[in-house]
């Protein structure tokens, strides 16, 4: 037992620096502040036009529970709770009380989704990414590249340079994709089996797709069918083989920007809007390997880090 | 040294644990598309197979014709709806005859119009990949009036 133990905890805990932890926290709240922000004026319209929730979702479900409807799912409620989120995420991406404010942005974030997937329509794209923005405030995320490491240096205090807890939310974020890949690869095999890559397959999926989103080169990718083909194929071996960035770790590289590049081409051909995921797996290619955080970054935290000059001392009068 | 559950990695490490264990609940109790655990989803988009066979697909969207005879293209802004559930909850229960979405839909419509929505048409296209490229078919319209309520 003890023996797991001690597994467990070399591989979630490794005494590790936090200027990767720093840098994801920077990449995801930054890109959740300024490219997958809620619309706020969706949201208020979906709460007006909409006297009910037909498939509220656990969080929805507990603030209609605790408050009455017109509190929170109103103009003045989704605004309030916009700019609280906002004014939280802007102080988690400076580092100012970066745990409470990033706790306070993912509640806010979670708030949103769950709210917009509550009228008959759930999608994937946002899931493990919230998990890994929940996961931010348990972690020394505003150690380094935060204003809270210049106060702590202005007061003398050590920065917390390495702590063991800096990488669990990166490799929680990694089993996550593991998992939600090899799910949707062997879903493919179980309710498709082999036919899933007999080329129709892809053909019908990426033809309804286009036609709906009006997009002329998933129109041709659907017209040819030895293309589909491959990449029903290829789509089918990413998923069911992404675990072995978590066995084999150099190859892991190599699967995140895979996975980059695969939801790329799946936006482009079928408008599959996976930003989430690209972002993931950039994230991870960045962050998850501590000898190749980047060098820009580096020079930040170094300046950051960098010990106050001495003050002159003062004159005798 | 601390005792074991103080110790943060002991939390964090059965919050881990909580969380990829709750992922077996949705495929333990499978809710089709209409899931309501977020963020804990199963996860099997797209997992059909289709045989071998036409390679084809129908675009359908809903306009509206006011009572001055103006065409309305009904988006999902104006139906109050999520984009993907305009087919959930709308086209496919009005292509089936259902005409309480046809009245849900018109009071949705004419909240606030001077102008009112006095007929809606679900406008369909079929498009089929052929050895000469894609091939388009019209196809029927089914259409709702305020007043009777039945399809036509």
């Amino acid at each position: 037992m003890k023996r797991w133990l001690d597994r467990w905890n070399a591989w979630w805990f490794p005494g590790a620096s936090t200027l990767p932890l720093a840098g994801a926290r920077l990449v995801a709240v930054a890109a959740q502040l300024l490219w997958f922000g809620p619309n706020l004026p969706h949201h208020i319209n979906l709460a007006t036009h909409n006297s009910h929730f037909s498939d509220p979702q656990p969080l929805i479900r507990l603030l209609n529970h605790l408050l009455p409807r017109h509190v929170l799912f109103s103009a003045t409620g989704m605004t309030a709770v916009w700019w609280v989120t906002a004014i939280a995420g802007w102080l988690a991406l400076v580092g100012f009380r970066t745990r409470t404010a990033l706790f306070i942005f993912t509640l806010g974030t979670w708030f949103f989704v769950s709210h917009g997937y509550s009228y008959a329509d759930v999608h994937h794209r946002e899931a493990p990414f919230a998990l890994f923005l929940m996961a931010l405030p348990f972690a020394p995320s505003g150690a380094r590249l935060s204003l809270d490491a210049l106060l702590r240096r202005r007061r003398g205090l050590m920065p917390e340079l390495r702590s063991p807890l800096a990488l669990w939310p990166l490799k929680f974020v990694h089993v996550l994709l593991t998992m939600t890949y090899l799910s949707t690869g062997i879903s493919k095999l179980l309710a498709g089996g082999l036919a899933w890559m007999n080329g129709y397959t892809l053909q019908n999926y990426i033809l309804s797709d286009a036609i709906e989103r009006s997009i002329p080169l998933g129109v041709w990718v659907a017209q040819h069918y030895w293309l589909c083909v491959l990449l029903s194929i290829g789509t089918v071996l990413f998923e069911l083989f992404y675990f072995l960035s978590l066995l084999l770790p150099r190859t892991a590289p190599f699967w995140f920007l895979g996975g980059v590049f695969f939801h790329i081409g799946l936006y482009y051909v079928a408008g599959h809007p996976f930003y989430q995921f690209i972002l993931l797996n950039f994230i991870l290619f960045l962050f998850l390997d501590p000898d190749r955080i980047p060098a820009w970054l580096q020079r930040l935290d170094a300046a950051l880090l960098q010990p106050d000059r001495p003050r002159e001392a003062p004159q005798p009068s | 040294m601390k005792p074991l559950m103080r110790e943060p990695r002991t939390w964090i490490s059965l919050a881990i644990l909580t969380v990829i264990a709750l992922h077996a609940v949705p495929l333990l109790s499978y809710q089709g598309y209409r899931q309501t655990r977020w963020p804990i989803l199963v996860w099997a988009m797209y997992a059909k197979s289709y045989p071998p066979g036409p390679v084809e697909t129908e675009r359908r969207h809903l306009v509206g014709i006011t009572r001055t005879a103006r065409r309305v293209e009904i988006t999902p802004w104006l139906a109050g709806v999520p984009l993907p559930a305009m087919g959930k909850k709308f086209v496919r229960p009005l292509l089936q005859g259902d005409s309480t979405r046809a009245t849900e839909l018109f009071h949705r419509l004419n909240q606030n119009r001077p102008d009112p929505v006095v007929e809606i048409r679900v406008e369909q296209e079929r498009y089929a990949v052929s050895d000469t490229g894609l091939v388009v078919d019209t196809m029927p319209v089914v259409s709702y009036h305020t007043a009777p309520l039945t399809p036509r």
